[in-house]
């Protein structure tokens, strides 16, 4: 029967005070956007991805398969393709090219297709509008993206220069249905015919190329007898049909939407925070109201009723504005992939998205609230007869079975998020890690800040007589009731730890690039060289060219068996039968200077004879011991080889060795090199110019150039977390507004006293001021700690790289936040000092 | 000696504040009872106990030690909620600073006690009805910070006879009043009290208002120091 006297309450007092609640619903709205739009459209976009299946593939089903094909294993295919339906070969691949206008070569996606066939499934956008056919009539015709028509500065109708070639540019290509297909989707596109490919030589033995055999079948054929029978005849390759709606991008859209739901997550529940100190300021200026209603009657469960009606209340209102925007949010996703999908069907509004996302808004909300919702029955009615309730804080009592309810109240939020986390990542162990890492984080976090100021308090008596006296006032402000130093600390500190983190990580991922990265030796690579002295001599040759290529070999090899074991009766955990088809062997005369031998003898550095040396981490992969004797296929022979040797290995070093077969001892084989150089800057596109002269095969890679690549990727991760971190510092501008407001008459009066006793405005000035900057800038110190920690525990752990602590850093972060700090509390206080103290003095 | 007609007994009352090092008697074992419709007026100096004997009478604080019964019930040990349902029902309230909900208006105010222990058959009626006795049935719905402190008070008053408690507490009720907003509150106090025949406390500092009362027990540093039975001198006007 209460019930509508609460909502009337409710209602009435959510109107009373609007910015404050505003601030609610747009915390609350922002977690729910980022969550149902990540959400909806990752689910959306698989939904497209099934029903768009055969065009992503092009095909009913494909074979796709890094090696070459034998003669007997095509002829195979086609017979089954002349049975079932139709087969066409589709090849991918990169390689450098030039124009006359853009004599330094750069790279580009080539792709070969029969262009009488190609696709199966899907159009491809072309411009003129003609069937392919009619564009890539000969074998020096290609078509190509209007980026690279932009890029080589060349128009339709004019040429560009790829694997010693001239190719006429007879179209623009749009869009293409199985651009995602291969793994070369992104980049600079040129379409051709496959006997235009092979004018180039880009694809021998070893070159990376993406074979794709693509089938269309005839209506009453059964899908899956066809994959067993493809599988019979190429068993070691990847097949996959349209039913699985291209499972790589599928399982790359899962894991996207699982980290970018974490990440909203964080938003989510920095947001929630924000709810709960706002309802805990909102609950402190509510004091008299809830002591009267116990007065004249009311239970604590009558009372909370009426705030938790408000905060259901909130929590929705900030659901239905998040999932507002989420809609927007996922609406803009086809926009911003329109470059690597041809085809933008409407992406379904998915209500049940919407629903959860909603749901989660309000549960986090609700979760959040209820600690302040608890402090409700800790308000003692006797309050009514004190004159200034505005003093009393919203504290727990002290007896610990008092305290049993508040303990409840965490671990429910506890319980809650973790069950949130393991829902959006569909994992009990990821979501566990994750809460728990968050939750240390913020335990940390919240000791840290709790320590600190109990440091301050023991400074400040220590050094009462010498400290001045606005100082004095403005330390013993932050014990002040209701203050909620802590809290704001912890906001603050988790806002300035993303921020900071994501600027250190960001920057220690570049400077490892540029200090111990494969630029070591040089900052030119050079990729797929089959002449190495030729390459070598020329480009050592080449005027700004500062020291010498050093270049390492590899052979691309089947594995074929262990100690007379064919590899397909063995089981190898985490390496899939298709990943032994191509597996890399280095080669090496003497040992490297980034490998130490634990176990077994290096070989002469004249050896010939195979023999094979394995790191450990290949030892745990395959199972390999010393003296097992390993055979491998490559390029048409067989070669067995005992292991001679393990060892560790640098993971910083340039070059990653795991299998390495001394140098002579596969001569005649077709080893391709890969090496760096250093060229003065300058120089640079003079020697890409000459090598793809000479040798336009060999892909050529300027470092400045893979780290503008590194920079694009590293923003644009950086700008998300950036975008997060913001919401956490706004969250504890908020918060700390809203402490301050709590305070208000508290302050209100003081300053009225202080005035009466001849305070003057710039004394109290500065007294608000060294409370505001004390705040900020132990915030910024603690999250600034924390993030050249955690940057520190980073770099060492997951990407190996050195960091020193940033003292300059820290300080900028300090100054900030104290400055931001000042700015958000001034901007609650507005309006304390106009007051007139009699006016004040006569008000109680 | 207590008896049965009592609605309020009160034995060996203390009431102790503790803030280590610091330790604060406030009541320091106090005796009485007050018979079924006897107008009470608790007086003393500023810190004498008077409040604090108010909210412990009221369940509104915790005893340190001894007993309170009203009207029937034992008080002292009673859980928050039992003792909440209690006061809507035994106890009506009238506060110094009217203490009235800011976001109700005024005849939801009034309403609040009753819905609040689940009455609401005539209730509406009533709070009409009440808002009519005090002279402020064209205010039923304003709120709070629209009328005047007199009419604030008058309102709280309403409030407190809405659900007929058998106690009335009254905290300085006319302490925040100028004198002829005081006297019309005090008359229209008395006026509803004779008329619901309720048992009235009523705690003030004012000598000249205890003596409207039948009773005046005046406390000293948390001891009763008198405790004396009055004729009216003063007629309500």
């Amino acid at each position: 029967m209460f019930f509508r006297t609460a909502s009337k309450i409710a209602w009435r007092d959510l109107h009373a005070s609007p910015a404050k609640f505003l601030f609610v619903v747009v915390a609350v709205a922002i977690g729910v956007a980022a969550l149902s739009g990540v959400k909806g459209f990752g689910y959306a976009f698989k939904g497209m991805l099934l029903k768009n299946a055969k065009q992503l593939i092009a095909a009913d089903v494909q074979a796709q398969t890094w090696n070459d094909v034998t003669p007997e294993e095509l002829a195979a295919l086609q017979h089954l393709a002349q049975k079932d339906g139709s087969m066409t070969r589709v090849t991918e691949t990169i390689s450098m090219a030039a124009s006359a206008n853009q004599r330094v070569p750069l790279m580009v996606s080539v792709k070969a297709v029969d262009p009488r066939v190609y696709p199966f499934y899907g159009t491809l956008t072309l411009s003129p509008a003609q069937p392919l056919c009619d564009l890539l009539k000969s074998d020096s015709d290609a078509v190509v993206s209007p980026e690279l028509l932009m890029r080589f500065k060349v128009p339709v109708g004019g040429t560009i220069r790829l694997g010693g070639q001239d190719f006429h540019i007879t179209g623009k290509l749009i869009t293409e249905p199985d651009r995602l297909a291969s793994g070369f989707g992104p980049g600079m596109r040129v379409l051709m015919t496959r006997a235009g490919l092979d004018r180039t030589g880009l694809i021998q033995y070893g070159s990376r190329a993406a074979q794709r055999f693509l089938f269309k079948l005839n209506p009453n054929v059964n899908l899956d007898q066809m994959r067993a029978q493809l599988k019979a005849i190429l068993p070691r390759v990847f097949i996959s049909d349209y039913r699985e709606g291209s499972p790589a991008v599928g399982r790359a859209i899962d894991n996207t939407t699982t980290f970018l739901s974490l990440i909203s997550l964080i938003a989510l529940i920095v947001g929630a925070l924000g709810v709960a100190m706002a309802m805990y300021s909102h609950l402190q200026q509510r004091m008299d109201t809830i002591a009267t209603m116990k007065a004249v009657g009311a239970r604590a469960s009558q009372i909370m009723q009426i705030y938790l009606i408000q905060t259901l209340w909130l929590g929705i209102a900030g659901g239905i504005v998040g999932v507002s925007v989420g809609a927007l949010v996922q609406k803009s996703f086809p926009w911003l992939i329109q470059r690597v999908f041809a085809f933008l069907p409407a992406v379904p509004w998915d209500w049940s998205f919407s629903l959860q996302g909603m749901s989660l808004g309000v549960l986090a909300t609700l979760l959040f609230t209820v600690p302040p919702l608890l402090g409700v029955r800790n308000v003692r009615p006797s309050l009514v007869f004190r004159r200034n309730m505005a003093d009393a804080a919203l504290e727990d009592r002290k007896h610990w079975i008092d305290k049993l309810p508040s303990a409840g109240g965490a671990l429910l939020i506890l319980a809650g998020f973790s069950g949130i986390a393991v829902w959006l990542s569909g994992s009990w162990r990821m979501g566990g890690y994750f809460i728990a890492g968050l939750a240390a984080s913020i335990l940390l976090l919240a000791l840290v800040a709790a320590g600190l100021l109990l440091l301050m308090r023991v400074a400040v008596k220590i050094l009462q007589r010498k400290l001045p006296a606005v100082f004095r006032h403005g330390f013993a402000n932050l014990y002040r009731p209701g203050n909620q130093a802590k809290s704001v600390l912890v906001a603050l500190g988790v806002g300035v730890m993303f921020t900071l983190s994501t600027y250190l990580l960001q920057r220690t991922v570049l400077q490892q690039v540029l200090s111990e990265g494969p630029g070591r030796e040089g900052n030119l690579f050079l990729l797929d060289i089959r002449n190495s002295s030729g390459v070598t001599n020329l480009v050592e040759s080449q005027p700004g060219v500062t020291g010498k290529v050093e270049l390492v070999g590899y052979i691309v090899a089947r594995m074929a068996a262990k100690n007379g074991v064919p590899v397909e009766r063995l089981h190898f955990q985490n390496i899939r039968s298709d990943q032994l088809q191509t597996i890399r062997i280095t080669t090496a005369a003497g040992l490297p200077g980034s490998l130490a031998i634990k176990r077994g003898h290096w070989w002469k550095p004249d050896a010939t004879e195979p023999q094979l040396a394995i790191s450990e981490q290949s030892q745990r992969a395959f199972h390999m011991r010393l003296g097992d004797q390993i055979t491998f296929r490559l390029a048409g022979r067989t070669i067995t080889a005992p292991v001679v040797a393990i060892f560790a290995r640098e993971e910083r070093a340039p070059v990653r060795y795991d299998l390495v077969f001394p140098r002579y001892a596969l001569n005649g084989l077709p080893v391709v090199y890969y090496g760096a150089v250093h060229v003065e800057p300058s120089k640079i596109p003079q020697v890409e110019e000459a090598v793809f002269d000479r040798f336009p095969t060999v892909t050529v890679m300027d470092l400045a150039d893979v780290l503008r690549r590194i920079q694009e990727a590293v923003d644009q991760v950086a700008l998300v977390v950036r975008f997060l971190a913001g919401f956490a510092i706004l969250a504890g501008i908020i918060i700390l507004s809203s402490s301050v407001a709590g305070t208000r008459y508290r302050r209100i009066r003081e300053v009225a006293i202080l005035k009466t006793l001849g305070a003057t405005r710039r004394r109290i000035t500065s007294i608000f001021s060294i409370e505001f900057s004390i705040l900020g800038a132990t915030a910024g110190l603690v999250g600034g700690i924390l993030a050249n920690l955690f940057t520190r525990i980073v770099a060492d752990r997951f990407i190996d790289a050195a960091f020193d602590f940033d003292w300059r850093a820290l300080l900028v972060v300090v100054v900030a936040t104290a400055l931001l700090a000042n700015l958000a509390g001034w901007l609650a206080s507005a309006r304390i000092l106009d007051r007139r103290p009699l006016e004040v003095l006569r008000g109680e | 000696m207590p008896s049965a007609t009592d609605v309020i007994q009160v034995r060996e009352l203390v009431k102790v504040i503790e803030n280590p090092p610091a330790r604060v008697e406030i009541l320091k074992g106090i005796t009485f009872s007050v018979p079924r419709g006897q107008f009470l007026a608790v007086m003393g100096a500023s810190g004498s106990g008077k409040s604090t004997l108010l909210g412990l009478l009221a369940g509104l604080d915790t005893v340190t030690s001894g007993s309170i019964v009203l009207d029937g019930t034992e008080i002292s040990n009673m859980k928050e909620d039992r003792l909440a349902r209690l006061r809507g029902q035994k106890i009506g309230f009238v506060f110094q600073s009217y203490q009235l909900v800011p976001t109700l208006t005024a005849e939801e105010n009034i309403l609040l006690p009753a819905e609040l222990i689940g009455r609401n058959g005539d209730s509406r009626e009533r709070a009409r009805d009440l808002l009519d006795r005090v002279g402020l049935s064209n205010r039923g719905n304003h709120y709070p910070v629209q009328p005047s402190g007199g009419e604030q008070q008058r309102v709280a008053l309403a409030r407190a006879f809405i659900t007929r408690p058998p106690i009335l507490m009254a905290d300085e009720p006319t302490g925040n009043l100028d004198s002829a907003n005081g006297q019309h509150v005090l008359d229209l106090l008395l006026e509803l009290n004779g008329e619901a025949e309720t048992t009235l406390l009523l705690v003030t500092h004012d000598r000249k208002l205890a003596e409207y009362a039948g009773r005046i027990i005046t406390l000293h540093d948390g001891t009763i120091l008198s405790d004396e039975l009055v004729r009216r001198t003063v007629e309500v006007s």
